[in-house]
């Protein structure tokens, strides 16, 4: 299998405290790995560093085989959802994603129109997203991560806030995702969710991932 | 059968008693006396003793000490930035403990009324201890350094004394140690109520700012209408309040009779403080108010919902997608999402306001130029507009204070401005944006103030005119130098004044964005600029016998033509400001882009 996305000793400190410590990682095509941790175990700043959001102190990230610091900051062709979801509060579902096509320039109304569609929610809905409840939220971040239609999707925590029916809707729309051949990323807080759909699965404990067999 | 509990266990669960009488207080008071607030308040009091005392130290050296303390008080500021000094120690502590979940810890432990009680006696406390501390200390030092006998006749004919109040002129010659004391005690008290109403206010606004920033604004904006723009009665103005007297510019205090007038302020102000206490300080609305967002109903109270959306954003264009660069679509975003009408409305809706009082006190002041028999050019809306824009208190507390809080929200990112990164893939360019959008909005914002100015003067009766009115042979009543009225048009005078506070606007907007950078604080930058921009009022008078050079630091100095103690310009200062704003702009855009190259973006929330 080809690797998509690879970590080698990874270290991020904020103010004094060590939150990552020299940690490696690599991630397999069409696969789905999560990563399981409690609060404040680093998982998000993780996932914030293989965006190239966050600047790790130390330790090299490579997507798609680039390496991200020199001229290429952001990783292409990934779909990024984190714990906020990144909406405008004072916009409708569509225009937020539209103002975010916008950028990446590569969108057509059709495939934001779409992609509402595929999260259950309605692009011609006219309500703002501050009436929006967290699980409808998640969706919709959900729904623009998948918009540019990214070969690797990394989800911060996306089943937060979902409803039982809503988890196995998202369950079912990973392994659709896999089938079409994305990688996929997931962090979670729960062990028995990610058990229930993982192909591998780590746990981050001191700044450090191992492996749950 | 009950299996048996471990000693340690059960103290750890069952605390061993209630606590003392007073324990809760003492903890509390103790929070705030070793609080970093409380140094800071410190070292600015004394900081501003200091630039009073310098003044003190250029009168006749017949002096005595009284003289010292009394003008380093008087001439120190002080009634200026007493609530921000009041406030400093604790006034957030009710909002941060809430925010944190300490107060529910307190609550649990003791009975609410206590917790509430202790928590406002410890913050007036500290409040009263960290104004007056420093005027004891600087009693011990006028007291210790000057043995000049009192009541020298040569000040006799010097603004020194205090000559409004008789009886306290009295004090102030018999016996100066009470006079301090008492002046100590009054500054002590009104701490005490600005500190109060600080951490009062946090039971409306679950927000840290608002314990520093109302008090401060509201006594500043007090003093400005009673003092400055004359609107309201003299005694709504904390100077007298706080017997700084002989330097008020409307009121000449000498009957003994109008004492009682000087407790209307402090006892509305314990007023307000009580209602807000009385409406908003019961136990359920304080604990549930501060839970975490995700505790908040989601129906909540919020202002914007009171707005139609249609002025809060402007439309979304579907036809730009796949159109354009990323570069530019990216910009346009910026302007989409930050440039609401709203925001547009309501400065125009402010600036127009202020205007209307600017005229009514340009007619307070030189009723003659608007008698129907004046000879010569009647004052036209460019009087108003140098006037108004050129007045360094509207320009502190409001032009520029509009300005940077409207801009303030650019860093840290959102998570919505974070995914919008993400896909322009370019950390620089995203700097390059926000750059070229805080200068394009300096010009906007600009513009918008002089339009509204002209405007609002039309719609007062005031003509538009190319030429100069009755001001020209008096332009210090509209706040520029003469030198600028010499050419037959206002367009060299004009390009003066837009170009410095547009230029100014733009530069500080660049502090206030690395400043949030820096933090990964929204507020943090516009908390700090404006009270850099206001304390530039006081320590421009530091820099009055320095080289010219030096004369620019304070920017105040830099944003209006003329200003106390900087009150004549000439020819050749005319652009001072002007290069001033350019080496702010040499150092600043740089260092900007080294804070954003290595910025983290972290998790921030959505904002509504």
């Amino acid at each position: 299998m080809t690797t998509i996305l690879s970590a080698k000793n990874i270290s991020k400190a904020f103010k004094g405290k060590q939150v990552l410590e020299n940690l490696d990682f690599e991630l397999e095509e069409n696969q789905i790995v999560a990563i399981c941790g409690t609060n404040g175990s680093g998982k998000s700043v993780f996932m914030r560093i293989l965006a190239g959001l966050v600047v790790p102190d130390s330790g090299t990230v490579t997507v798609n085989g680039i390496q991200l610091g020199g001229k290429v900051e952001f990783p292409s062709s990934t779909g990024v959802h984190f714990d906020n979801s990144g909406l405008l509060l004072t916009e409708t579902a569509k225009n937020n994603l539209l103002l975010l096509a916008m950028v990446s320039n590569t969108v057509s109304k059709e495939r934001v129109e779409e992609v509402i569609r595929l999260v259950g929610l309605d692009p011609n809905d006219k309500r703002l997203v501050r009436t929006y409840s967290t699980g409808m939220r998640q969706r919709l971040g959900i729904a623009q991560a998948l918009m540019e239609d990214p070969s690797l999707l990394m989800l911060d925590e996306p089943t937060t806030g979902l409803d039982f029916a809503g988890q196995d809707w998202f369950h079912e729309l990973i392994w659709q995702l896999q089938k079409e051949g994305k990688t996929i990323l997931i962090t979670s807080h729960s062990k028995e969710e990610i058990a229930s759909f993982c192909d591998r699965a780590y746990e981050m404990a001191g700044g450090q991932l191992a492996l749950i067999s | 059968m009950a299996l048996p509990i471990e000693p340690a266990l059960k103290t750890r669960f069952n605390p061993p008693s209630k606590p003392k009488p007073g324990h809760i207080f003492n903890s509390e008071i103790k929070r705030a006396l070793r609080s970093r607030g409380f140094l800071i308040a410190l070292i600015m009091a004394s900081l501003l003793l200091l630039v009073g005392l310098r003044f003190a130290y250029q009168l006749p050296s017949e002096r005595s000490f009284i003289e010292e303390w009394y003008v380093s008080y008087t001439q120190s500021f002080y009634h200026l930035m007493l609530p921000l000094i009041a406030c400093f120690p604790f006034a957030d502590s009710l909002v941060t403990d809430r925010k944190q979940g300490y107060l529910e810890r307190l609550a649990v432990r003791e009975r609410f009324g206590k917790v509430i009680s202790a928590k406002f006696l410890a913050n007036a406390l500290a409040g009263g201890l960290a104004a007056s501390i420093p005027l004891v200390l600087l009693y011990a030092f006028t007291s210790l350094t000057n043995h000049n006998p009192l009541n020298h006749p040569i000040f006799n004919t010097i603004f020194a004394r205090p000559y409004e109040i008789a009886e306290v002129t009295k004090l102030y010659q018999n016996t100066p140690d009470l006079f301090i004391l008492l002046v100590i005690a009054v500054v002590f008290v009104v701490a005490v109520i600005f500190a109060s109403l600080g951490m009062a206010s946090t039971l409306l606004v679950n927000q840290r700012f608002v314990a520093f920033s109302l008090p401060f604004l509201l006594a500043n904006a007090l003093q400005y209408f009673a003092s400055d723009a004359r609107l309201i009665p003299w005694y709504w103005a904390p100077s007298e309040v706080l017997l700084k007297a002989n330097f008020s510019t409307n009121h000449d205090f000498e009957a003994v009779n109008e004492i009682p007038y000087l407790l209307i302020l402090p006892l509305c102000l314990i007023l307000l403080i009580g209602l807000l206490i009385f409406f908003f300080g019961k136990r359920k609305q304080v604990l549930e108010n501060s839970l975490s967002e995700n505790r908040k109903p989601k129906d909540g109270f919020s202002f914007s919902k009171l707005i139609p959306s249609w002025l809060q954003n402007f439309p979304v264009n579907e036809k730009r997608l796949k159109k354009g660069t990323v570069f530019g679509n990216y910009f346009r975003n910026l302007l989409n999402i930050h440039i609401q009408p709203i925001r547009i409305v309501l400065i125009v809706l402010i600036v127009a306001v202020l205007t209307v009082v600017m005229f009514g006190w340009m007619k307070l002041r030189m009723p003659m130029f608007f008698a129907p028999d004046l000879a010569g050019k009647p004052p036209n809306t460019w009087d108003l507009y140098f006037m108004t824009i050129g007045d360094p208190l509207t320009m502190a507390l409001i032009i520029a204070n509009l300005f940077l809080f409207m801009i303030s929200d650019l860093q840290p990112q959102s998570a919505f401005g974070q995914l919008a990164v993400k896909r322009l893939g370019s950390r620089k360019q995203s700097w390059l944006a926000h750059i070229l959008f805080l200068f394009f909005s300096a010009i906007a914002y600009s513009l918008i103030v002089f339009l509204t100015m002209h405007l609002t003067g039309r719609l007062l009766g005031l003509p538009f005119s190319n030429e100069w009115s009755v001001y020209r042979n008096s332009a210090e009543h509209i706040n520029i130098p003469f030198f600028l009225t010499i050419p037959d048009t206002h367009f060299q005078a004009f390009l003066a004044v837009f170009g410095m506070s547009t230029l100014g606007f733009f530069a500080m907007s660049l502090l206030v964005l690395l400043i949030n950078t820096l933090t990964q604080r929204r507020l943090i930058g516009y908390l700090m600029v404006e009270i850099l921009l206001i304390a530039s009022l006081p320590l421009s008078s530091i820099f009055l016998n320095v080289p010219v050079v030096l004369q620019y630091l304070p920017i105040i100095r830099n944003l209006v033509m003329r200003f106390y103690p900087f009150v004549f310009r000439n020819l050749d200062q005319a652009w001072h400001s002007v290069y001033a704003w350019l080496i702010w702009l040499v150092i600043l855009i740089p260092v900007t882009w080294l804070a954003y190259r290595k910025q983290d973006y972290l998790s921030h929330p959505d904002y509504d």
